[in-house]
C-alpha cells in the first residue's frame, strides 16, 4: 500500500510493513514507500542479510548522495565487555579509509576523488557512525563496489594504525584548544554517572594510545555487519538498478549476531551539579547547562524543540535579544540532543570578554520560570515553530541533509521519518505542553552546569 | 501561515507596479538572477550591493558591517523586536553578509510567505529606523565579537595572514574591521554610509524560489520601487605589495595544544586565463585527501589532523585578486618538523609541477566533480552570482572539461611558476611560543615579526 500524501498538510504517515510488504525478489524485500514533504519518495527495502535500504530517487541533477549508517557509536564500545573504553569507534572510522584486501593503502580516497566525489567524509557520534559521499550518476556502481568492500574486507596494518593515531590525537588536541568543546564534553561527563553518554566520543589520549590492531579488528568484526547498517541513496538513479547493485555487492555478506549488552540505568538526579573549569585560551566565560531529558522517541521532543527555538533560534529569540544583541554574549544556543537513550537539553552561552555572567543566569532563569509558569505567548510559539519549519525546509533542498535526517532519525529512534514527523508534531505544541515539559525537565535539580573561565584572572568576567 | 492573504494581495498588485528598480537579466550587467525550483519549500532572496569593507575609511574599519547590520535593527514603524518578530513569525529570516567588495542582504523564507517577507525586507532596506541607540547596540555586538576573536587561534591566523599579504591596501583587515575602528564609528557615519551605498545602480537581486520568474520580478519591482537611483563611487583599486623574501609572523598563545600555520602569498584574479590550469595543479598539491600535503603531513607523518593548500582556503579568486594559502594545524610538538617540510613540499611543487599520474588524477577529479556546481538551484544561483560579481567566465560542463583535459605537464608547470613563489612568502604561526620558537630557530634567512596586537597595523 502506498502512503497517501496529503498535499496541503505534509502529513506523513508511518510505514506499515504488514500492509506493504512485497514478496522477496532477488533478495530484497520491499517494506514500504513514503512521500517526503517536498514530494520525493522514500522507498524502503531490506536485504535478506538485514541491510536496510532507503532509496530516494531525484532526477533533477545527474548526481547522487551515498550514505552508510552503522548503528554503533561511542556508547556501544563502552558497553562492550572486551573494550570498555571510548575513542575506538571514532578512531576506527578513520581506519575505514585506509584500504582493503582489494583496494590498497590510500586508494579508497583516490578512486572516489578521481570519480568526482564531493563531501567524502565520515562522522562518529554517541549512537552511530556514518560514511558518505556524493558522485556523478555514472559512478553509481563504483560507490556500491567501494563502500560494500570496506564493510567486510578492511585491512589494518600496524604502520597505518600508528600514523592514523597521530591524526586522531591531532583532532583531539584541536578540540582541546576550543573552550566550547571542552565545556560541552564536561557537561556530558558531569550529568551522567553510569550511562556511557558520560564519556567523550573521541576518548582520551591515554585510551587512544592503548588501542591495538587486534582491538580494531575485534570492533570491526563485531559491529560492522549488514544487519547493523542502513544504506541511504538519494539522487539520479533507477530503483531496479540500485536494488540489483545492492544485491550484487552487499547480498553476499552474512548477517551477524550482534551484542546485546545491558545498558546501565542512570540514577535519577536529585540536585543541581556544577563544575568550574579554567582554560588557557579562553578570554571570556562559558556557561553550558545540560538538563536531563528522555530519549529521542519521546513525544516531549516537540515541545522541547519549541522551547529551544524560543530561547535561541533567530534574531527574535530570547537569549539572542537579551544577551547577544546587547553585546553581553558572543554566542548562544539551546535545544535537545535527541539520542537513542535519555540525553540532555543544552543551553550554551559564551559571554563577551569582560562581561559579567550573572546576566546570563538571570536571563535564562527568567525565561525558564516563565515557561514553567505557563506564561508563554502564542506569537512566541508561532515564531519558534515557523523558524524550526524554515530550517527543516532548507534541509530538504540538499540531498546530503535529507540523508542525514533519515539516517540520524533511524539510528536514534528506529524510525527514519522521525525528523519529518516532527514538523507535524510541532504544529500541535501548546503553551500547556511547554509548561508541562519545562516543569518536568528544565528545573534546577535536573541540571548540570559547567562554568569555564579564562585561566588568566584579568580576562575573567566576574563581578565578585 | 498567517500572511497568505497579504501574499495574494501583493501578487495581484505586482503587475501594476511602477519599477523603481528596473530588472535586467541580459546585456552588459544584469541585475536580476533567477532560478526556479519546483520542489523547494523555502525561497531565497539575496539583495547584493557592489560595495563592502573596501570602502571603510581608515580608522573606521568595520563601518560597512556596522552600517548594513543596522538596517536590520528596526524600521520607521517597527522597533527591532517587532521587526524580527514579524519576519520570524512568518517562517522567514533575514541576515547580512559583508565582504570586501559586496554586501548581501539575504532573506530566507518558507515559500508561501515570500511576498510578505519580501515586503518586510524592502521595509528594512528602504525605511530603516537607524536610531542612535540601535546603531550603538550593533557596535556593542560587533565589539563583543571582535574581542572574542582574540581567543580563537584560527581566526587570529587568518587576520594576521590577511595583513601579511595585503599590507597597505583596502584588504588588510577582515570585513569585521578592528576594535578601535568600530569604536570610532558614529551613528552619523552609519547613516551617511548607507545613503551613499544603498543605490539601485549597485543592486543585484538573486532569487531561488518555487515561483515563476515573472511573479518574483513583479514582487521585487513593487517592493523596491522606492530604492534611490544612482550608483555609488567605484571600489578602490588594489595593488597588493609583492612579498620580498620569507617573513615569519608569529603570535604567542601560551598553552595551545596545536599550532595554526599558514604559508602563502597573494593569489589570482577570478578572470585569469589560466585559472583552470592552476586549479588543476592545486587539486593534487593540496585540495584533496589524496593530495601531496595531506598524504605527507597527515597520512604518512601523523603530525596534523589536516593539511591543505589552495586559492579557496583563504580568499577565493575575485575581481581584485585573492590569496594562496597552505594551511595546517599540527599538534604543537610537531610544528618544528611540519613547517620546514611544508615549505619543501611547496618548493618541489613549484620546481617540478605534477607527475603525469598526478595530473591525470587531477583532471579526472576536477572534470567529474564539476557538475556539482549546478546540482541544486541555490548552487546554480551562487555560481552565476560569483561570475557576475567577480568577472569569472562562465563555463559549461563541456567547456570546462575541454579546458581541463587540455592541460599538459608543460603548460601546468609554466603557469605554476608564474604565480607560485616559495621564496617570497608569509609564514604565519599562532601557537605556544615554546613550539613556534623552535621553528624560527630552524628556518634560515627569514625576517621575524612578532605580532602582539593583530587588530592594529604591523
Amino acid at each position: 500500500m502506498l502512503m497517501r500524501f496529503l498535499a496541503l498538510t505534509f502529513l506523513l504517515t508511518l510505514p506499515q510493513p504488514s500492509a506493504t510488504a512485497a514478496a522477496p525478489k532477488g533478495g530484497a524485500e520491499k517494506i514500504t514507500e513514503t512521500r517526503l514533504p517536498n514530494g520525493l519518495m522514500v522507498h524502503e527495502y531490506r536485504l535478506k542479510n538485514g541491510l536496510q535500504l532507503l532509496f530516494v530517487p531525484d532526477h533533477t541533477a545527474p548526481v547522487f548522495t551515498y550514505q552508510v549508517w552503522f548503528k554503533v557509536g561511542s556508547a556501544s564500545e563502552k558497553l562492550d565487555p572486551r573494550l570498555k573504553k571510548t575513542g575506538l569507534a571514532h578512531f576506527f572510522e578513520h581506519m575505514m579509509f585506509r584500504g582493503t584486501k582489494k583496494v590498497g593503502e590510500g586508494q579508497f580516497d583516490a578512486k572516489l576523488s578521481a570519480a568526482g566525489s564531493v563531501g567524502l567524509n565520515a562522522t562518529t557520534w554517541l549512537d552511530r557512525t556514518n560514511y558518505f559521499e556524493s558522485l556523478p550518476k555514472e559512478k553509481l556502481e563504483l560507490a556500491f563496489e567501494l563502500e560494500s568492500d570496506r564493510m567486510a574486507n578492511l585491512v589494518i596494518n600496524e604502520k597505518g594504525f600508528k600514523n592514523e593515531l597521530g591524526a586522531v590525537i591531532g583532532e583531539l588536541k584541536m578540540r582541546k584548544d576550543k573552550p566550547s568543546s571542552v565545556a560541552y564534553e564536561n557537561v556530558w561527563d558531569l550529568a551522567f554517572d553510569k550511562h556511557p553518554y558520560k564519556y567523550s566520543v573521541i576518548g582520551t589520549e591515554e585510551e587512544l594510545h592503548s588501542f591495538t590492531v587486534d582491538d580494531a579488528m575485534y570492533f570491526y568484526n563485531t559491529h560492522y555487519a549488514p544487519n547493523n547498517a542502513a544504506l541511504i541513496l538519494i539522487g539520479d538513479f533507477e530503483i531496479p538498478r540500485a536494488l540489483a547493485l545492492a544485491e550484487k555487492y552487499y547480498g553476499k555478506y552474512k548477517s551477524k549476531e550482534l551484542p546485546n549488552p545491558e545498558v546501565p540505568q542512570e540514577p535519577v538526579q536529585t540536585e543541581m551539579r556544577k563544575r568550574e573549569l579554567t582554560h588557557p585560551l579562553a578570554n571570556s566565560n562559558f556557561l553550558y547547562w545540560g538538563y536531563k531529558i528522555p530519549d529521542g522517541k519521546s513525544a516531549d521532543m516537540a515541545p522541547l524543540e519549541v522551547i529551544g527555538a524560543i530561547l535561541s533560534t533567530g534574531d527574535g529569540s530570547i537569549l539572542e535579544r537579551e544577551l547577544v544583541q546587547t553585546g553581553n554574549a558572543s554566542s548562544i544556543g539551546a535545544g535537545p540532543n535527541r539520542g537513542r537513550y535519555p540525553g540532555l537539553f543544552f543551553v550554551t552561552i559564551q559571554m563577551a570578554p569582560g562581561k559579567d555572567d550573572k546576566l546570563a543566569y538571570k536571563s535564562l532563569e527568567k525565561a525558564l520560570s516563565r515557561f514553567r509558569n505557563g506564561d508563554v505567548t502564542e506569537p512566541e510559539i508561532e515564531r519558534a515553530r515557523n523558524q524550526y519549519l524554515l530550517g527543516s525546509y532548507n534541509e530538504l533542498l540538499n540531498a546530503s541533509t535529507v540523508g542525514t535526517n533519515l539516517g540520524e532519525s533511524l539510528v536514534t529512534t528506529d524510525n527514519y521519518l522521525r525528523e519529518f514527523q516532527m514538523i507535524e508534531q510541532l504544529k500541535k505544541v501548546t503553551a500547556a505542553d511547554i509548561k508541562r515539559v519545562a516543569n518536568a525537565y528544565l528545573v534546577e535539580k535536573n541540571s548540570s552546569l559547567i562554568r569555564l573561565t579564562p585561566a588568566t584572572a584579568s580576562a575573567k568576567g566576574d563581578s565578585k | 501561515m498567517r500572511s497568505l492573504i497579504l501574499a495574494s494581495l501583493l501578487l495581484a498588485l505586482s503587475s501594476h507596479a511602477q519599477a523603481g528598480v528596473s530588472l535586467t537579466t541580459k546585456g552588459g550587467s544584469p541585475n536580476y538572477l533567477f532560478e526556479e525550483d519546483s520542489k523547494a519549500l523555502a525561497a531565497s532572496v539575496q539583495l547584493v550591493f557592489r560595495t563592502g569593507s573596501m570602502v571603510d575609511p581608515q580608522g573606521k574599519e568595520g563601518l560597512a558591517k556596522v552600517a548594513f547590520r543596522s538596517l536590520l535593527r528596526g524600521t520607521k514603524t517597527k522597533n527591532t523586536e517587532e521587526f524580527f518578530g514579524a519576519v520570524e513569525r512568518m517562517g522567514a529570516s533575514v541576515d547580512v553578509d559583508i565582504g570586501h567588495s559586496r554586501v548581501i542582504v539575504s532573506l530566507n523564507t518558507v515559500s508561501e510567505n515570500l511576498p510578505a517577507a519580501m515586503s518586510l525586507l524592502a521595509e528594512a532596506v528602504l525605511e530603516p529606523s537607524l536610531k542612535d541607540s540601535d546603531i550603538e547596540a550593533v557596535k556593542e555586538e560587533e565589539l563583543a565579537s571582535l574581542n572574542q576573536e582574540l581567543s580563537n587561534n584560527r581566526k587570529l591566523l587568518r587576520r594576521i595572514f590577511r595583513q601579511a599579504i595585503f599590507k597597505g591596501t583596502a584588504l588588510a583587515f577582515p570585513s569585521e574591521g578592528t576594535i578601535e575602528g568600530v569604536k570610532a564609528i558614529t551613528p552619523d557615519d552609519v547613516r551617511a554610509f548607507l545613503k551613499a551605498q544603498v543605490k539601485s545602480g549597485s543592486a543585484i537581486f538573486a532569487v531561488s524560489a518555487n515561483y515563476s520568474e515573472k511573479n518574483v520580478r513583479g514582487l521585487i519591482e513593487t517592493a523596491f520601487a522606492a530604492m534611490p537611483d544612482g550608483t555609488p563611487s567605484d571600489l578602490p583599486a588594489v595593488s597588493a605589495p609583492v612579498l620580498k623574501g620569507r617573513t615569519v609572523y608569529v603570535m604567542d598563545r601560551k598553552g595551545s595544544a596545536t599550532t595554526e600555520v599558514g604559508i602563502g602569498h597573494i593569489g589570482i584574479k577570478a578572470d585569469r586565463k589560466d585559472r583552470e590550469v592552476l586549479e588543476t595543479g592545486l587539486h593534487s598539491f593540496g585540495e584533496d585527501m589524496s593530495s601531496r600535503l595531506f598524504k605527507e603531513l597527515r597520512e604518512k607523518k601523523g603530525w596534523t589532523y589536516g593539511a591543505y593548500g589552495g586559492f579557496d582556503l583563504f580568499e577565493r579568486p575575485r575581481r581584485y585578486g585573492g590569496g594562496f594559502m597552505i594551511w595546517a594545524f599540527p599538534q604543537a610538538e610537531h610544528t618544528e618538523a611540519l613547517v620546514p617540510r611544508a615549505l619543501e613540499i611547496y618548493e618541489e611543487y613549484v620546481q617540478g609541477g605534477l607527475t603525469a599520474k598526478e595530473l591525470d588524477f587531477s583532471k579526472k577529479a576536477q572534470t567529474n566533480s564539476y557538475p556539482f556546481k549546478f546540482a541544486t538551484s541555490r548552487a546554480r544561483l551562487q555560481a552565476r552570482l560569483y561570475e557576475l560579481l567577480e568577472g569569472a567566465p562562465p563555463r559549461s560542463v563541456s567547456e570546462y572539461r575541454k579546458i581541463v583535459n587540455g592541460v599538459t605537464l608543460g603548460t601546468l608547470k609554466k603557469a605554476i611558476q608564474q604565480v607560485h613563489d616559495p621564496k617570497n612568502v608569509a609564514i604565519v604561526m599562532v601557537g605556544d611560543p615554546s613550539r613556534t620558537g623552535a621553528v624560527i630557530g630552524k628556518l634560515k634567512n627569514v625576517t621575524v615579526v612578532r605580532v602582539t596586537d593583530p587588530m592594529t597595523r604591523f
